[in-house]
Parts: structure tokens; C-alpha cells; sequence
């Protein structure tokens, strides 16, 4: 089963991605960017990151900028879930930072179609962590 | 590029002295006031390419045998931007990594492998050590070396700060109350089943009588954190209705709200044609709800929550704010139900407040309150 980190500070909105996609991947949450950095450190690799943009700490702009630097995390596909639809995001998906924005409200099986459809598509496969 | 020597920069007195210590900096030049810590390898034009940074660097010899645990803790994590650490044609230095480890350096200073290719092999040292938070190569762009200094510096500033206080009063308190609340669903569900068992059997031979097809209605609802069940109802329409519904929705009550996506779209008709005889005298009185404590008794839902949703209606109410409806159980009576039953004046986003506000605050009393009243909403008249 493949692994998505799930990233949504809004405490309903990540009962219901996880329910929605539980049935279909592994899924672990984070609440906010700093959670997922402190989850990816730990050797939590997962095939797809879902994240929200407008998050305390570090919000979803400066990890999606960070990881895609990272040596580590680079090439994981990273899907934005938002409420709006931003300039920003046609941008970071010309510059092949994101894989696409699901926009709130979202239908959810147009949700699981366009993540199975990133998971397919990109030949990233998550390594299996390395065992001190 | 500036040239670069050996000094003893008296800026930097407050580091102690560390045998064999190569400090390069610019006579006094050094924007920044937080220094890099080279250790490895590192050649003095690689240095130099650092140094354009401003950062002060401070070199620790790779292999030295004097290098030990004691003479890293004098180091003062407080002065470090950043580790580079440099492989060489072996691999990485285990033991330096080791006395990062054990001095924790790692968890207040972001640790940076410096190299010249980042392979394959490289990113799986990286992993195993468990220390190193990233790499960069002499063929990244410079920029990104402080790009990744910042980010990472902010990020364990966070985590250091992060303080995780294990609720474990409110985690008991919400425990005790889901286990109240399923005992009570429990209890009353079973014996008000047991207590309806002859009615069920007339209704359902009055339905098989009246028109062909199954004696319940079995739907897709999402409930509690978008829990998709199966949910019964007595049937009180011809067989296909929901095929019937596209030719009919010009009779939607909330018709005409609905100008774009962002409107929830919800669906309730007057005197709907669909409706058989005697389905329309088990709506009036509710008795096509009944079959619903079977959903209680198994768990799906609960005697009070929001009313759990059909799925196109549901797939509306992903955003944010209205997501909070979701933190609640599903029910088969609820505020709503009490509150304004039928009235055709109450919209769409009025019933979603209510349902988040129950959702915000719903507890044992409410419950009990709300079961009292429902008995006298559920003899209301009107066709709802």
C-alpha cells in the first residue's frame, strides 16, 4: 500500500481526508509543515505529500520550497489542497513544484482519481529507510 | 573574491581555542555573526566559495586523532549557523558524526553535507546516520547553502520550542463520554427494535403490498469524519426514484441558491410525485426514519449527531469551515430536527451552523434535551 502524509491543520478537515483516503493508502497526518518535517526526519518517507497551504509554523508554500531543495525529500510528488485557487499555484506547477491543486470543496473521488493519477505517473518510489 | 588567511580573529575571542583549529575569515569583514563549522577535507577554494557567504568559518581537521567529544563540547552551539561536514574518497567519518550525536549539536544546528556529487550511495549514508540534514554539492547554486541554513535553522528553532502537553484529562473526559454515549445507543436502540418488532412487520408488509420492489430503502451516507455506510430507511418511493430525481429537479425547494460550486447543494421537494401511499403517511409520522436504529445498533450512527449525508450533498461541505460539521456523530435526530423542522424559509448554510454547532457542543445534557423534544417534532404534520 502506498504512503501519503497528509498535511491540514484544521483538526475535521484531517479526520476526513484520513477516512477518505484510508481505505486506499497508508496514511500519516501532520499539523502543520513543522510536524511534517519532524515526521520526514524521523524516516517517515511517504510516496505522495497532500498539504494545505495557509498553516501556522511552517506553511505549506515554505515546506513545498524546502522540500523540493532537500536532497532527501526532492522527489516526492506534492499535491496542494486549498480553498483558493492562487496565482501562486499555476506557478509552482510550471516550475514542477507541485502536482496539481485540489481545490475546497472537493468532490472526494476526484480527489483519490487525481492522486492515484500523480501516484502512477511519477516513478518516484519512496526508498525503504535505512536501519542504524 | 576576497583573498582569504589565516588569522586569529580577536571578533571571534569568545570561541575557545580547539587544538589545530583552522579559523579563515576576512580580516574583520564577516557579515554575519554566526559561523560556519567546516569539518572535513574541505579545499581552500571550496572554502572560499562559503566564505562568499559572509559567514566567519571555522575549520575542524577531518581525521585528527586530537579532535575527541571533549573538544567538540567546547564548541557553542549557539554560535554555529551551520555544520558542513566534507566526505572524502572513504565515505563519511563516522566518529565525527558520532560526537555530534552524543554532544546533540544536531538537534539545535542544522548539519550539511558537503560533497561533490550526490549519489545514490551518498543520500543512503545520509539516512543511516540519522544526523545529517542535507547535502549540497560544489555544483548547486550557492544561494541555496543559506537558503537551506535558514530554513533548517528556523525548523529546529520550532521543534525546540515545540512543547506537546499530553492532555490526558481531556483524552479520559472524551473517552468516558464516547463510551456513554455508545452505551446509551446501545441500550435504547436494541430495546426500542425489540419494542417496534410488530410495527416493522406491518409497515413492511404494507409496503410489499402497495408497489414492488425491496422493503428498504439503502442509501450511501457520510457520517462521522465522512464515515461512508450503508443507511436504512423504510422505502416510501417507487422503485428508481433516484433515476426519476433528474427530470424532477426543478421542484427543489433551495433551487435558484445554487449559482456556483461553492454553494452547497442540497436537495428537498413539496409533494413529491415519487411518493407511494403509504410511503407518504411513514414520512409524515417518521416511521421511515425507524429503520435507522439498526444503523445505531451497529455502530454507524448515533441516537443524536447531524443528520448523516447523501454523498453528493456531503462532497459540498469539504472546506474548512463546514468540514467542522463532520466532528460530530451522525444521528438520526439533531438540533436541526428540533429546532425549525420543515420550515421552507431555513437554508442550506443556517442547518450547517446548527450542525457545527452541535458538533462544537454536544454533550450527554444536549442529547438528553434533544431526545425529549424530538418525539413532539417527529408528530409535526407538514410534509417534510
Amino acid at each position: 500500500m502506498k504512503k501519503i502524509l497528509i498535511v491540514e491543520d484544521n483538526v475535521p478537515m484531517r479526520y476526513l481526508l484520513e477516512t477518505i483516503l484510508k481505505k486506499s493508502y497508508n496514511v500519516r497526518s501532520a499539523d502543520d509543515g513543522l510536524t511534517a518535517m519532524m515526521l520526514l526526519s524521523q524516516g517517515f518517507v511517504p510516496d505522495l505529500i497532500l498539504t494545505d497551504i495557509n498553516m501556522p509554523s511552517i506553511n505549506g508554500w515554505e515546506l513545498i520550497v524546502y522540500l523540493k531543495k532537500s536532497i532527501l525529500y526532492k522527489n516526492i510528488p506534492i499535491v496542494v489542497l486549498s480553498s483558493s485557487q492562487l496565482e501562486d499555484v499555476a506557478l509552482a506547477t510550471d516550475k514542477d513544484l507541485i502536482h496539481g491543486c485540489i481545490k475546497k470543496p472537493f468532490e472526494p473521488v476526484n480527489l483519490l482519481q487525481h492522486l492515484s493519477g500523480v501516484l502512477k505517473t511519477s516513478n518516484y518510489l519512496s526508498a525503504v529507510p535505512v536501519k542504524e | 573574491m576576497v583573498p582569504l588567511q589565516e588569522c586569529d580573529n580577536t571578533q571571534l575571542n569568545a570561541i575557545p581555542s580547539v587544538n589545530k583549529v583552522l579559523l579563515i575569515s576576512e580580516n574583520g569583514a564577516t557579515t554575519k555573526s554566526k559561523l560556519l563549522l567546516l569539518i572535513g577535507p574541505f579545499e581552500k577554494e571550496e572554502a572560499q566559495r562559503l566564505f562568499s557567504h559572509g559567514y566567519p568559518l571555522y575549520q575542524l581537521p577531518f581525521a585528527s586523532d586530537l579532535l575527541t567529544i571533549e573538544q567538540m563540547r567546547m564548541l557553542p552551539a549557539r554560535e554555529i549557523a551551520a555544520i558542513l561536514i566534507k566526505n572524502d574518497e572513504q565515505g563519511l567519518q563516522s566518529r565525527q558524526i558520532d560526537a555530534i550525536r552524543k554532544l546533540k549539536l544536531h538537534t539545535a544546528v542544522p548539519v550539511i553535507l558537503y560533497t561533490q556529487e550526490v549519489s545514490e550511495a551518498i543520500i543512503a549514508e545520509i539516512k543511516k546516520y540519522r544526523v545529517i540534514d542535507d547535502a549540497i554539492s560544489s555544483l548547486d547554486d550557492v544561494d541555496d547553502l543559506e537558503f537551506k541554513i535558514n530554513f533548517l535553522s528556523r525548523y529546529k528553532k520550532l521543534v525546540s520550542s515545540k512543547i506537546v502537553i499530553p492532555n490526558h484529562a481531556k483524552h479520559l473526559n472524551r473517552s468516558v463520554s464516547h463510551f456513554l454515549r455508545r452505551t446509551l445507543d446501545i441500550l435504547v436502540s436494541s430495546a426500542l427494535l425489540l419494542m417496534l418488532l410488530p410495527l416493522f412487520i406491518v409497515v413492511a408488509l404494507a409496503i410489499k403490498i402497495e408497489s414492488r420492489g425491496p422493503i428498504f430503502y439503502i442509501s450511501k451516507r457520510a457520517g462521522r469524519r465522512y464515515k461512508i455506510f450503508k443507511f436504512y430507511k423504510f422505502r416510501t418511493m417507487v422503485v428508481n426514484a433516484d433515476k426519476k430525481l433528474q427530470d424532477l429537479s426543478h421542484l427543489n425547494q433551495y433551487n435558484g441558491k445554487e449559482k456556483d460550486d461553492k454553494t452547497p447543494k442540497f436537495l428537498k421537494i413539496k409533494d413529491d410525485p415519487r411518493v407511494t401511499k403509504i410511503g407518504s403517511f411513514l414520512r409524515n409520522t417518521s416511521i421511515d426514519e425507524l429503520p435507522q436504529l439498526l444503523n445505531v445498533l451497529l455502530g454507524h450512527m448515533s441516537l443524536v449527531g447531524n443528520r448523516p449525508l447523501p454523498l453528493y450533498e456531503a462532497a459540498t461541505l469539504t472546506n474548512d469551515h463546514w468540514a467542522n460539521r463532520f466532528d460530530a456523530p451522525a444521528g438520526i435526530t439533531g438540533l436541526w430536527q428540533i429546532m425549525k423542522r420543515g420550515e421552507e424559509e431555513m437554508s442550506i448554510e443556517e442547518r450547517i451552523e446548527l450542525d457545527i454547532a452541535y458538533a462544537k457542543n454536544n454533550s450527554l445534557f444536549v442529547d438528553l434535551w434533544i431526545m425529549v423534544k424530538t418525539p413532539f417534532a417527529m408528530l409535526q404534520k407538514s410534509n417534510v
